[in-house]
């Protein structure tokens, strides 16, 4: 099965990615096929700049590590822009693209869960 | 040949406006999903409702008036259907006459057949 | 359908809002600050033992152990799962955030 996952908070102030990133990891684990779209503030998961205290989970590095194991993670363009998530800031998992990406995951996906 | 099956997605818009920044990018989302072709609706339920309130100008706020893109989203973008739950309008002291649109208002029980027919859900 | 509600009861109305969509055959479940709902002894403890003689509750087992609540303080009738169970609710009913 292929599961869209959508993303709409942004990392550290809500539970949001990391309860996605928990779920994500279980669906691999389980042989699901995921892809991801980040919108709204989901987007600043992606911020290339994060630097959080050592001994604290990195979520930049938690999508990189998704992205190692398949996971294609699209981050919104507008929603991106508007929030200075561009080329030069968006980390290296992240992959800028439109909305429309989020359309083509509800027609390509079995089930789209938001979290 | 049968035409393929077009895809039916429904945006659930929950909140009210202003106060965050869902509805404007709820909107800027059915912009482009009605580009598509596919089979969208629009529910508005909750304080979602208050999206659609005749006479908004948020000019004094330094935002631009999104509510006027309801008018033609339908005409010009190309989403099948705007839902409004009966019953979050009447708990909320608004009729039909209050809406910036035309829309197809449904009761809750009408609404949830819809629902059962969609493949996915966009919440906001 | 699939109802996952993410926000505390005692601060915001998805637990209400949600209800209002709820049919047979439905699953709900408990995630983040939703799990609250889930310890014996609340206010919203009633409304959970309505849902449940109907339809079927989980809760996430993660947010529960985070939040000190301990299965023994947990509603009656209201199934633990994990991220994989999650991951199988969503296979089975399609679902829909109420935050």
């Amino acid at each position: 099965m292929k599961l869209g996952v959508l993303i709409k908070d942004g990392p550290y102030m809500h539970q949001a990615m990391d309860s996605a990133y928990n779920f994500i990891t279980a669906a691999l684990e389980m042989g699901q096929e995921v892809e991801v779209f980040l919108y709204n503030d989901g987007v600043y998961n992606t911020c290339n700049f994060m630097d959080p205290p050592r001994d604290e989970r990195h979520i930049a590095n938690l999508l990189a590590e998704l992205q190692t194991k398949g996971v294609r993670m699209v981050v919104c363009v507008a929603a991106g822009k508007r929030r200075g998530i561009v080329t030069n800031t968006v980390c290296s998992a992240g992959e800028i693209s439109g909305l429309g990406q989020l359309l083509e995951l509800c027609i390509t996906s079995d089930r789209l869960v938001t979290f | 040949m049968e035409e393929q099956e077009k895809t039916k997605v429904m945006f659930l818009c929950r909140k009210a406006p202003y106060g965050t920044i869902f509805e404007q990018e709820a909107i800027e989302a059915m912009v482009m999903f009605g580009a598509y072709e596919q089979d969208i609706s629009v529910t508005f339920m909750d304080d979602g409702v208050f999206s659609l309130k005749k006479g908004q100008d948020p000019s004094l706020l330094g935002k631009k008036n999104f509510s006027k893109t309801y008018m033609i989203l339908k005409d010009d973008f190309e989403i099948s259907h705007l839902y409004v739950e009966k019953e979050s309008l009447e708990e909320r002291g608004l009729t039909e006459d209050d809406l910036i649109t035309e829309v197809e208002i449904l009761d809750r029980g009408a609404l949830r057949k819809k629902m059962d027919e969609m493949k996915a859900f966009i919440p906001f | 359908m699939l109802h996952i509600i993410k926000k505390s009861p005692y601060e915001s109305t998805a637990l209400s809002d949600f209800l209002k969509y709820l049919k047979e055959n439905d699953i709900v479940l408990l995630t983040e600050d939703a799990v609250y709902a889930a310890k014996k002894g609340g206010k919203f403890e009633e409304n959970i033992k309505g849902i449940l003689k109907s339809n079927a509750v989980f809760c996430l087992m993660a947010d529960t152990k985070a939040r000190g609540i301990s299965d023994a303080e947990i509603i009656e009738n209201i199934k633990l799962i994990d991220y994989k169970g999650f991951v199988d609710k969503v296979i089975e009913q399609n679902p829909i955030t109420w935050a």
